[in-house]
């Protein structure tokens, strides 16, 4: 019966430490503040034109898509391609990426997909001011929905978040950090493992009958 | 003899893992650099797995300015601030920790040599590592004194090392790169030899645990001086193992003080803003071999001490300092938990000390003589501790003149007995029936207490 009881606890203690890595593994993407989108402007990538270029402040860390829309059903064969620095240092590519217009959608959705960006102009901020560079990686032409202020094409940046960050922040905790420690499950599952050992430590002490000596 | 062993390391096989995780949580959240001059303490151990300790050359120079860029990435200084890298100088890391001994440095200096070509922070997580080892053996020697003093008390002998383990000031300056690790360690083992020489009288364990703990804690840092005075006394009851007059000892003290006093201390009349008055000063064969011996300038100490001129408002500051650094501050002691906790705390302490009081005189029918000593022992190192802070305070400015408030964390190396006498003074506080809940409503109020620091405060203050 103990052995049994022992065996039931392990097993829901691990079951908790997997729904806790599953929590935290899992990242979810968070839309970000964009540029108003125009139905009547459009911006020409043309694989004959310089790419266009623009600069965007990212509101928090995490930047890892930027999703376009076309205005017209592109080329056969056609991709974009998109670049990103950032303006303090310019020649350092943080992403390049290569966007097949294939897998766009029916509303002619099209997303550049990136490792998470983790970087800011000042440690006093969770902001960065980046450069995107965005052309033609093959095709000939691609016509894609503009905006209403600006020459740039109408974007919406994804920022990386996970379900348990507004509990507790593991993706800032570990943003930045060397190695192991900069894995953001890692931190909820520390806490949760000690949690659960020290249950367990206060359950024996509360049934502490006989003196270790 | 195989059952005791047995029930031993069924402990051990929840305590040290518990002690390592606990560890493992502080040193990961805090973020680097955010303890108590770390920045000099891993400068001193990077120095020396680079060679470079004794006269810094090129590789310290660079060692200062990758940590001071460390620094400014973790949002270390002030928002506006940039520590300059290009200067031909070192950059200013603080305080120079070369003045301590190199023991613990080299200690944390044999995993920062192997990741040498690794990112700083990696070599400072490596060397806050050793500092969570040393921090688990802590909890474990707690533990020791705990099976040692409470032989009949299996509740006791789980509440005090939990304790230990849940105070978020302790766990904070034990995952850190500091000396204090080291210190707090040695004299906690010094703690468990001397209780074992008052239990056993002079047997080859506690003074083997004694000595070679007073000589690592030399190695380490200076201050572990301050323990020699408690360790007198558990030497004398190691020596008269009979029981004596209560009036006896505290006899040969005021005895040996006055003798002290009047050999080494002559008054003096100084001027100030109050007018002439009267103070101790030391007398000059004294003051030279202190200078010469243990470089402590004693006669401005002595005579700052017993000017009360010059206290103003001091002595309130410092106790309100150090009370709330020993249970509710971390990092550099600028994250304090919510003031709440303070006043709970402060009122726990208050009950535990009239509990203690009353509890005192009807422990004599309930304790061993050895027990009862032990625990006088434990009421010295708390003593002598407060005592040591409130002289460092010493030698005093002008009230005008604003002072260096020491911070609890030299404090820290009473952690045990402080902790011990706590749980004593409330659970007598209590009546016997309700003991029991005490003693887990106590661990229950300090796992909310840590878990208040880790999980909310230090979260909050960092990574909001």
């Amino acid at each position: 019966m103990t052995a049994t009881l022992t065996r039931g606890w392990a097993a829901l203690a691990l079951a908790g430490a997997v729904a806790v890595a599953l929590l935290t593994m899992v990242s979810v993407r968070v839309p970000g503040a964009a540029p108003t989108p125009s139905s009547s402007a459009t911006v020409a990538l043309s694989d004959t034109a310089p790419p266009v270029e623009w600069a965007f402040t990212t509101e928090r860390l995490g930047l890892r898509a930027l999703a376009f829309r076309l205005a017209e059903p592109p080329p056969p064969g056609a991709a974009l391609s998109v670049t990103i620095t950032s303006t303090d240092a310019p020649t350092a590519t943080l992403a390049s990426v290569e966007v097949p217009l294939a897998t766009a959608s029916p509303a002619g959705d099209v997303e550049a997909r990136f490792e998470p960006l983790w970087v800011r102009s000042s440690p006093y901020a969770p902001t960065a001011t980046l450069l995107v560079r965005l052309g033609l990686a093959s095709g000939e032409g691609v016509m894609l929905q503009g905006t209403t202020t600006g020459q740039e094409p109408a974007f919406t940046p994804y920022y990386e978040a996970r379900p348990l960050d507004p509990l507790w922040p593991v993706t800032k905790m570990a943003a930045g950090r060397p190695g192991i420690l900069g894995w953001p499950p890692l931190y909820a599952l520390l806490a949760y493992a000690f949690l659960v050992a020290l249950l367990r430590a206060v359950l024996v002490a509360v049934r502490a009958k006989a003196p270790v000596r | 003899m195989g059952a005791v062993a047995g029930a031993e390391l069924a402990v051990l096989f929840w305590l040290v893992p518990l002690a390592l995780l606990h560890g493992l949580i502080y040193l990961v959240i805090a973020p680097p650099w955010q303890h108590y001059d770390e920045p000099g303490h891993f400068l001193y151990a990077a120095e020396i797995a680079a060679g470079e300790v004794e006269q810094r050359g090129p590789l310290s120079v660079d060692l200062t300015r990758t940590i001071a860029a460390s620094m400014y990435r973790f949002r270390f200084f002030p928002p506006g601030v940039q520590p300059d890298l290009t200067a031909p100088e070192p950059a200013l890391l603080g305080f120079d920790q070369r003045l301590h001994p190199p023991l613990y440095y080299t200690l944390v200096a044999l995993p920062v040599r192997w990741l040498q070509d690794r990112p700083v922070e990696e070599q400072l997580f490596a060397g806050r590592m050793v500092s969570v080892t040393l921090y688990m053996l802590t909890v474990v020697t707690a533990w020791r004194i705990a099976v040692t003093l409470a032989p009949a008390d299996p509740l006791l002998q789980h509440v005090i090392p939990l304790l230990v383990l849940l105070s978020p000031p302790f766990a904070d300056i034990m995952s850190a790169v500091n000396n204090d690790v080291l210190l707090n360690l040695c004299l906690t083992v010094v703690i468990l030899g001397a209780v074992l020489l008052i239990r056993d009288g002079l047997r080859p364990l506690p003074l083997a645990l004694i000595g070679v703990g007073m000589v690592v804690a030399f190695m380490t840092k200076r201050t572990a001086l301050v323990m020699l005075f408690p360790l007198g006394f558990a030497m004398i009851w190691a020596l008269l193992r009979r029981p004596v007059r209560w009036w006896i000892i505290p006899l040969i003290g005021a005895v040996a003080l006055l003798t002290l006093g009047v050999t080494m201390l002559e008054p003096t009349v100084v001027g100030g803003p109050a007018g002439e008055h009267v103070v101790l000063s030391v007398r000059p064969w004294f003051a030279a071999l202190a200078q010469r011996y243990l470089r402590l300038y004693l006669n401005e100490t002595v005579q700052s001490f017993t000017d009360p001129t010059l206290i103003g408002d001091r002595y309130r500051i410092l106790a309100v300092v150090l009370f709330s650094d020993m249970y509710a501050r971390v990092g550099w002691g600028h994250i304090s938990l919510h003031v709440a906790w303070i006043w709970a705390l402060a009122a726990l302490v208050l009950v535990a000390l009239a509990g203690l009081a009353l509890g005192g005189s009807r422990g004599r029918e309930q304790l061993a003589l050895w027990q009862r000593r032990s625990l006088w022992l434990f009421l010295i190192i708390v003593s002598v501790g407060w005592f040591s802070l409130f002289v460092r305070l010493h030698p005093l400015p002008p009230l005008d003149v604003k002072v260096y408030i020491p911070r609890g964390r030299y404090m820290y190396w009473t952690m045990v007995p402080n902790l011990w006498l706590l749980a004593l003074g409330l659970t007598w506080a209590t009546p016997r029936r309700w003991r029991t809940w005490t003693a887990y409503a106590l661990v229950a109020f300090f796992a909310c207490l840590d878990m208040a620091a880790w999980m909310w405060t230090m979260v909050g203050y960092y990574y909001q």
